[in-house]
């Protein structure tokens, strides 16, 4: 096996960014779609994204050999470095949570300025931006490295992290949802229910295509599925973090779901989510 | 100044791992400990203590076998994949020939680790940055060839102006094609944007570990945000609107026709 370049803290970043960048990028289009009468759900959301996301910040700052001199991305100029970008925009995207995450305070504190709500309608938008960002230029650092063809023999690596990040922040907001009971009206816990259903079997969709593709062009696919982490592949993402939470979804019938199910698919979702991203970093490098 | 390489002619090199020792001994580079691989290569492979090791390849074909010697360190791309990824430009070219880290900007993220096609970036995870063969700057800038150059014996290794090299190289191929060596090539001329390190092999790159064509960074990079712009616009947008309206148009079933269930 050869040297692990970018290991756990990656893994775990990627995984919490995405949860972050999924739930808001849901919360928001519920809100955008639906005449913003979905502000509650938002600032759900908010909670949610604002600590994922400086925990992501700090897991991926700390993991570089030299954590103090992460400034010196912010003083150079780098546009042919897709890494150079993902930092400019998690640099911005926090002022932006900054901003949203101050809204709150004064919310908490009761100082709400009149101008305070026009500010937020659009902090919001920008928010939903910045957060399809993060969720989307991962997978481009990964596919420009070109030795590396479980990253790169593909089209398909950002398509795949945009849709399990959205799957996984959306089962991480419907937990949340129907453990606060802020769900108003219902049918949104509903939808996002649906929504994950619907993004498994986008993920399946696209995980089928991106093992054909890669087979294609001569990729490491039997590492995947009969190699050191067919187990992983396997066990954990497909039949774990896919088809059971698909099929306990889809089983038991929507109106009057038995609590453990609400709460096991979309845990199990989370679950799927983390060994995904493990068997792409690790895959990729072994 | 015309543009400098180095011509490694594998053919002549006799594996007396001279110009290990000569790099280890000019950049200061300390020893490290190795088990035996079952091979006299030693060290088995490059790290951020060893930016040059000679490879021990054992080939066989037609019933014969043929001990190849390749001396390998960075090939000093001109087009290099691990300066256009580069997040802070640490890992910069100098006079469009040499590339080098830039030890007191790099942050050691890695990511150069990961995009060099031939795995000679390495990090360093004593010091926190990455660490790699320099082309000895600081020889060249001053006169002096590399250390490895100076040190090779036999003349394997040959520094000077690219296209000397590269026509020299070729007549080289020309005369090994002659003396029974069917396969014989020079790897570099084109390879992203062409190395300055040649090499005059024996047999096809492929059995030295060599990638025959790699990707051009700038070219795939277009390619890569593109799918990961179409990406970014159709998973969040059509499936979550499709839902949503689902559910809207659900309740708003509900509210207009009185005494129905409650969805």
């Amino acid at each position: 096996m050869r040297e692990i370049v970018w290991g756990w803290p990656i893994v775990l970043y990627l995984w919490v960014a995405g949860i972050a960048g999924g739930a808001y990028l849901a919360a928001v289009t519920v809100n955008v779609l639906d005449g913003n009468r979905h502000l509650t759900l938002v600032r759900v959301a908010t909670y949610l994204t604002i600590p994922l996301f400086v925990l992501g910040v700090l897991i991926l700052t700390f993991d570089l050999g030299r954590p103090e001199r992460v400034w010196h991305m912010f003083v150079s100029f780098r546009p042919t470095s897709p890494m150079w970008f993902g930092t400019y925009f998690l640099l911005i995207g926090s002022v932006v949570g900054a901003g949203l995450a101050v809204r709150e305070l004064g919310r908490l504190i009761g100082i709400e300025p009149p101008w305070a709500n026009k500010v937020e309608f659009w902090a919001i938008r920008l928010g939903w931006l910045f957060a399809l960002i993060v969720v989307a230029y991962i997978g481009v650092v990964f596919a420009q490295a070109d030795r590396r063809l479980l990253w790169s023999g593909t089209l398909l690596l950002p398509a795949l992290f945009i849709a399990s990040s959205l799957s996984t922040g959306i089962a991480l907001l419907a937990v949340i949802l129907r453990l606060t009971k802020v769900d108003e009206p219902q049918w949104v816990t509903r939808a996002l229910h649906d929504a994950d259903v619907l993004f498994i079997i986008i993920e399946l969709g696209l995980l089928a295509t991106f093992l054909a593709w890669l087979a294609a062009s001569g990729g490491p696919v039997k590492s995947l599925l009969t190699g050191t982490l067919s187990i992983w592949f396997w066990v954990g993402l497909v039949l774990v973090g896919l088809l059971v939470p698909l099929l306990l979804e889809l089983l038991v019938p929507a109106p009057h779901p038995s609590r453990w199910v609400v709460f096991v698919a979309p845990i199990l979702v989370l679950a799927g989510g983390l060994v995904f991203r493990y068997v792409v970093v690790f895959g990729g490098q072994m | 100044m015309a543009r400098k390489a180095m011509l490694v002619d594998t053919s002549i090199c006799m594996g007396c791992k001279g110009c290990q020792a000569a790099c280890k001994e000019w950049n200061d580079l300390p020893a490290v400990l190795t088990r035996n691989t079952g091979s006299y290569q030693n060290p088995p492979d490059l790290s951020a203590k060893t930016w040059m090791t000679v490879k021990f390849i054992e080939y066989e074909a037609d019933n014969r076998l043929q001990w190849l010697f390749f001396p390998m360190h960075c090939m000093h791309c001109t087009e290099a994949p691990c300066v256009f990824v580069c997040p802070t430009g640490a890992m910069h070219q100098v006079e469009g020939s040499f590339v080098v880290v830039n030890t007191d900007w790099c942050i050691g993220c890695r990511y150069c680790v990961q995009a060099c096609p031939y795995d000679v970036a390495r990090f360093d995870s004593d010091l926190g940055w990455v660490r790699k063969c320099t082309f000895c700057i600081d020889r060249v800038e001053n006169g002096l060839p590399p250390a490895c150059v100076k040190t090779c014996p036999v003349g394997a290794i040959q520094f000077g102006d690219r296209d000397l090299l590269i026509a020299r190289a070729r007549a080289r191929v020309e005369e090994l094609k002659r003396l029974g060596h069917p396969n014989a090539n020079l790897y570099g001329e084109t390879q992203l944007g062409g190395l300055n390190v040649l090499y005059i092999l024996l047999q096809p790159p492929a059995v030295y570990d060599l990638p025959e064509q790699p990707k051009l960074p700038s070219r795939s990079i277009a390619l890569n945000w593109l799918s990961g712009a179409i990406a970014a616009v159709v998973l969040p947008t059509f499936p979550l609107w499709w839902i949503i309206k689902r559910r809207m148009d659900a309740e708003a079933e509900t509210s207009s026709s009185k005494g129905g269930k409650p969805v």
